[in-house]
């Protein structure tokens, strides 16, 4: 399988191609990770997460096969774990602000939608995954998930995603996060 | 604010950026003026935000169950299953058409390059030194023998050292063409077309190595001051295995070892078990050693010259080839 074809099965939402990629690309992106400081945990983690990126800009539009994927997966991969060790070197070296009003909202509000998100009905949770995350359009939803037809996929999203707003405002309005 | 199909839409298309500038910036200007939107847009961006996670732990949750090839254990390391073991035969037949030509190489005045393995036993029992430290060469191979085991894969040395019996038995490979004279008698077949169906099967896998990329130059380390990158492991092309260690056996209730002036110091109860070291040599990982003692491998370092516990390789792979290599050369 070659890029252009990799590229076109992510295109269609076909998530077993990032697998293809994962394999075949795995070693080249660990012994990068590894030979600058990191484990294979880190490896792992870090490629994994150059590859949501990839299927991410596929996903919206945003990416040009003007390279091999390869890479782009390896510049990913760098740049992901700069970052890392950027962070973990600022983690040991600066103390951090905890109490921060702003910050301690943000995070309970991450906290409340998340845990509101695990209480949707799987089908729910992944039709709204596939339609903000994937951007998916809704005749794509509806193959992948069974539905009739798009209008079927389009009525599902819509009544998630009144629930999840519900559930959400609720618990919003009980942990004082609107004004 | 109670949320309609049409002002859902509008949401939407704000917080997925498919809102034409001049509306977006309508919309924003609306929500500054607006405290209940501009609360409804916050929580919509928290939300968007959550299922974006929710569904990148889910990719990685997938991609996490996806095995990965070892990184140790050369060559094989990216194959997985049969492919490893189409793999690792192939590789042996290679260490015994090298063996052949290896043999057949020395002149008669040259030793045979046999490794100085000693298995040397505890104070006080000297015979039992004596009995460890007998040495066997290899057998000369006939020279009319198959050749047809000529392929770049990897080589594999290994050096044996039995004990008690302490026989010594090197098979050193080269990548050439090989005659295996007597050491048919070992029937090991190259199982090469098994190899090219699983290849062809799953285009994950290529047994054709990756050409270096400008990119993928595994050498590269990140242009970051401090950060203690690794020693590189070049890629190297061994066609010959020229230094082996002595091995010197010591007794301790620590299994452990070092390496010292080129001699491989175990350490433990070895009394009368069987143990074997083995050399794996790739283009890519170059000469590695492994250690086999009471149903384990140990992989044993050059670089080690302190005295270091031993322990149990624990990636399933690289100790199923390991079986594999070693059961096929007892055999």
């Amino acid at each position: 399988m070659n890029d252009s074809e990799i590229v076109e099965l992510i295109k269609r939402g076909d998530e077993r191609s990032l697998e293809t990629l994962y394999r075949k690309h795995y070693r080249m992106m660990a012994r990068l990770i590894i030979r600058n400081s990191g484990t294979e945990d880190d490896a792992k983690d870090v490629f994994q997460d150059a590859l949501i990126v990839l299927w991410e800009k596929i996903r919206t539009g945003k990416f040009e096969l003007s390279s091999k994927l390869s890479t782009y997966l390896y510049s990913v991969c760098q740049n992901l774990w700069h970052k890392e060790l950027n962070r973990k070197q600022r983690f040991t070296t600066t103390e951090h602000d905890i109490g921060e009003a702003p910050e301690h909202d943000r995070q309970e509000r991450i906290a409340i939608v998340n845990a509101c998100i695990n209480q949707l009905k799987p089908d729910c949770r992944q039709i709204l995954m596939y339609y903000y995350f994937d951007e998916l359009p809704m005749t794509e939803i509806a193959a992948k998930m069974d539905f009739a037809n798009a209008d079927s996929a389009k009525t599902k999203k819509y009544k998630c995603k009144q629930e999840l707003d519900k559930l959400i405002k609720s618990q919003y309005s009980s942990s004082d996060l609107f004004d | 604010m109670e949320p309609t199909a049409n002002f859902d839409t509008q949401m939407d298309a704000y917080l997925l950026g498919q809102m034409p500038e001049q509306e977006r910036a309508a919309f924003e200007l609306k929500a500054e003026q607006d405290p209940v939107l501009a609360q409804e847009m916050r929580m919509q961006r928290d939300i968007v935000q959550g299922l974006r996670q929710a569904r990148m732990v889910q990719l990685k949750a997938q991609l996490a169950q996806v095995p990965t090839p070892p990184l140790a254990g050369g060559a094989f390391a990216s194959l997985s299953g049969w492919q490893g073991i189409g793999l690792a035969a192939a590789s042996v037949a290679v260490l015994i058409g090298g063996l052949a030509l290896y043999a057949n190489s020395e002149t008669a005045d040259e030793k045979p390059a046999t490794p100085e393995v000693v298995a040397q036993a505890p104070q006080g029992t000297k015979q039992a030194a004596q009995q460890a430290a007998t040495q066997h060469a290899v057998p000369q191979a006939p020279a009319a023998s198959a050749g047809e085991a000529k392929t770049s894969l990897p080589t594999y040395t290994s050096t044996g050292a039995f004990a008690p019996k302490a026989k010594t038995e090197t098979i050193t490979s080269t990548r050439s063409g090989a005659r295996l004279g007597k050491y048919q008698s070992f029937n090991l077949s190259v199982d090469l077309p098994s190899i090219a169906k699983n290849t062809t099967a799953d285009p994950a896998y290529n047994l054709t190595p990756t050409p270096p990329t400008e990119e993928a130059d595994d050498q590269t380390t990140l242009d970051k001051p401090g950060l203690g990158a690794l020693p590189s492991g070049k890629v190297v092309e061994v066609n010959e295995i020229k230094s082996k260690p002595e091995v010197i056996i010591r007794p301790s209730d620590v299994l452990s070892y070092q390496f010292f002036d080129n001699k491989l110091y175990l350490y433990g109860s070895f009394g009368d078990a069987i143990y074997e070291v083995m050399e794996l040599t790739t283009n890519q990982e170059g000469r590695r050693l492994y250690v086999f003692f009471k149903d384990n491998f140990y992989t044993v370092s050059k670089e080690i010259h302190d005295v270091t516990p031993m322990k149990p390789i624990a990636d399933p792979r690289l100790v199923s080839e390991l079986t594999l290599l070693r059961k096929r050369k007892v055999d």
